[in-house]
């Protein structure tokens, strides 16, 4: 049984022009051990599907569907119950590492409070768990730094604060939205290397949001290609890098520099940008875009179907047997 | 190569810091220390490096906006060491493309405007007949609608600002354009439309480039030539190829290999070590190679001896070992 089954999963939001759908009935399924690549340009919906997890979706929004954590379905928990989920079960790490921690507070602080919370710990033990956690994700002088402010180290180092941070409780699932987008290419390496070295040992389930191919492709088992808030293919890695399906995929993969393509000569291009969220299509939200368009692409929404085992692609190209 | 448009000698940027503690002397330090290219009419430099390697500063010392010395000649002009006047005079010669196209426009003004304000600085003796037209001409050229020319910047996507940031660049009809992390801020679909926009520009009006990214395979695709710096210094300079088929200094090869590849089997093949430690403040650079305190091969020598920058087999490298790292590649 997967550790985390999400079906269905819609989020919506009230707004002065009207409700805006972000997501639109997400699917997928988590196994222990399992790192789940989430890609999708800007307006995508990947990072609501984050929040909508957490429990932290703004005043505005609403969710349909579910996502069963074993017995519990996150989407209907209560705030009681959410808070002994959230970051004792389930983590999240964000971007910025700044805006996440806070700067008046010490990182010894920032990490004993949870320990408390959780895990009934007195403050002197929370501090040694904290240390020794600091001391796992490689940070130096462990003992001396914990006493320092956010502000003191460096972003990368903050990050791997908030990676300890949110490993404290030992979560079974770490939903890491776009945890390497603010860092430095030599610090993005060490980072996803971190989350990779850390999944293995504790058998974690990882959501890795991003809008990068090249972080998934180091470190994802599977993946899931998301455009205006739907899953337009998804599959292992082998299948969405090696065998893509969806112009979409195909023109993302396309549109990256390789040493193949003639320096100075043209990238192949995906035509036009991302479509604003408030005026959904009733067919595929990416027909105006795609150079393969059909007629019944504009207003029939392709099915999200399998093609393989675990390949699924919804796509007018190829539709269901 | 034929004559340079632009030879930068030893060009150096100084920033002034407030001294510690109230009544502490200021403190100077070098954001660019003695960094020097060439670049030939339609090339383009490809300029890496990560946070605090200088490679804004360069930019901007270029332009004369922060205090430099060395020497900076645009075709036959030395603009290092102009009055105020001059150089403002000179800067219209060198447009500016930034990183983030919508924080770079003026919001109150529309899209003909801002494109257009240059233009007006430039050839003040234009009718306004003309310039609507030199706009017109301009936006078409980067792919948009003249019909948008009365709109507002917020009406725009991502990708259609920096398109209107690079109309705004290219209005005067500059030689060189200085391109700081254009396509950053941008969705992954739409930095290949804003590559091949300029790739496509360049060979049209045989513009020359100064691209500056921490993206290597983007700088690989536009560049001619690529500096990558660190700790405001030239580690290494050579022809894009080169640089990337045989990286001679370790912080080049260690950029190459971290750039995530989206090719899965080729990630798994290459299963490197990633650098340890990070990024040195530029205030307290390490003694010696400012690579050494992150380098997989430093030895004791690099602790003292700050490594000059040479000609190797075609390249320029700063690495007390790069004849090793020359032998081991080929």
């Amino acid at each position: 049984m997967p550790l985390l089954e999400v079906d269905e999963l819609t989020v919506r939001f009230d707004t002065p022009d009207g409700v805006v759908t972000a997501v639109d009935g997400l699917s997928f399924e988590l196994e222990a051990g399992q790192m789940l690549g989430i890609v999708g340009e800007s307006g995508s919906g990947k990072s609501q599907t984050a929040m909508s997890l957490m429990g932290l979706l703004a005043g505005n929004g609403s969710v349909t569907g579910n996502a069963f954590f074993g017995e519990r379905d996150l989407l209907t928990l209560d705030r009681a119950a959410l808070d002994d989920v959230r970051g004792h079960e389930i983590a999240i790490i964000f971007q910025d590492p700044m805006t996440s921690l806070n700067p008046y507070l010490s990182i010894e602080k920032q990490m004993t409070e949870v320990l408390v919370r959780h895990q009934d710990l007195s403050v002197r033990e929370a501090r040694r768990v904290a240390v020794r956690m600091l001391d796992r994700v490689q940070i130096p002088d462990a003992n001396g730094r914990i006493d320092s402010y956010p502000h003191e180290f460096s972003g990368g180092m903050r990050q791997r604060v908030m990676i300890a941070m949110a490993l404290l409780c030992g979560p079974r699932v770490l939903i890491a939205d776009e945890p390497t987008t603010a860092l430095d290419v030599t610090v993005q390496d060490q980072i996803l290397r971190l989350l990779d070295e850390i999944r293995a040992e504790l058998d974690m389930a990882v959501v890795l949001i991003t809008h990068d191919l090249g972080v998934v492709a180091g470190i994802c088992d599977r993946v899931l290609v998301m455009y205006a808030g739907r899953v337009m293919e998804s599959g292992t890695l082998d299948e969405i890098f090696y065998a893509p399906k969806h112009p979409y995929t195909l023109g993302l993969l396309g549109s990256v520099p390789n040493p193949e393509h003639a320096a100075h000569g043209r990238l192949p291009t995906i035509p036009g940008s991302p479509p604003a969220m408030g005026r959904p299509s009733p067919g595929c939200p990416f027909a105006d875009r795609c150079a393969q368009r059909l007629p019944e692409c504009a207003d029939e929404r392709p099915v999200l179907h399998p093609i393989e085992t675990e390949h699924l692609l919804a796509c007018h190209l190829e539709p269901p047997a | 190569m034929s004559a340079p448009l632009l030879a930068v000698r030893d060009l150096t940027v100084t920033y002034r810091l407030p001294g510690r503690g109230l009544l502490g002397r200021a403190r100077r330090f070098n954001a660019v220390t003695d960094v020097s290219f060439e670049l030939g009419p339609g090339e383009t430099l490809g300029i890496v490096g990560e946070s605090g390697c200088g490679k804004s500063s360069l930019a901007r010392g270029l332009l004369g906006l922060v205090p430099v010395a060395g020497s900076v000649r645009l075709e036959s002009q030395e603009l290092c060491g102009l009055d105020r006047r001059s150089l403002r005079t000179a800067r219209r010669s060198l447009p500016l493309v930034y990183q983030d196209p919508l924080a770079a426009l003026d919001p109150r003004m529309t899209v003909a405007d801002t494109i257009a304000e240059p233009l007006r600085l430039a050839e003040p003796g234009l009718t306004s007949a003309e310039r609507r037209e030199r706009v017109s001409a301009i936006m078409e050229k980067v792919g948009l609608e003249p019909a948008y020319r009365y709109r507002y910047p917020h009406e725009f996507s991502g990708g259609q600002c920096q398109r209107i940031g690079i109309a705004r660049a290219l209005i005067t009809a500059p030689r060189l354009v200085i391109c700081d992390e254009p396509v950053s801020a941008l969705d992954v679909s739409i930095r290949a439309q804003i590559v091949n926009l300029l790739v496509g520009l360049q060979e049209e009006f045989g513009l020359s480039l100064i691209f500056i990214a921490h993206d290597l395979p983007i700088v690989r695709h536009i560049s001619h030539r690529v500096m990558v710096m660190y700790l405001g210094r030239t580690m290494e300079y050579a022809d894009a190829e080169l640089l990337y088929t045989r990286p001679l200094h370790p912080y080049t090869a260690a950029l190459i290999e971290a750039a995530p590849l989206p090719d899965p089997r080729a990630a798994r093949a290459a299963r490197h070590k990633p650098l340890v430690g990070d990024l040195p403040s530029p205030l307290q650079p390490p003694a010696g190679c400012p690579f050494s305190s992150r380098c997989p091969m430093v030895q004791d020598r690099c602790h003292a001896e700050r490594p000059a920058l040479r000609e190797i087999a075609g390249s320029q490298v700063a690495c007390h070992r790069a004849e090793e790292r020359l032998a081991l590649l080929s």
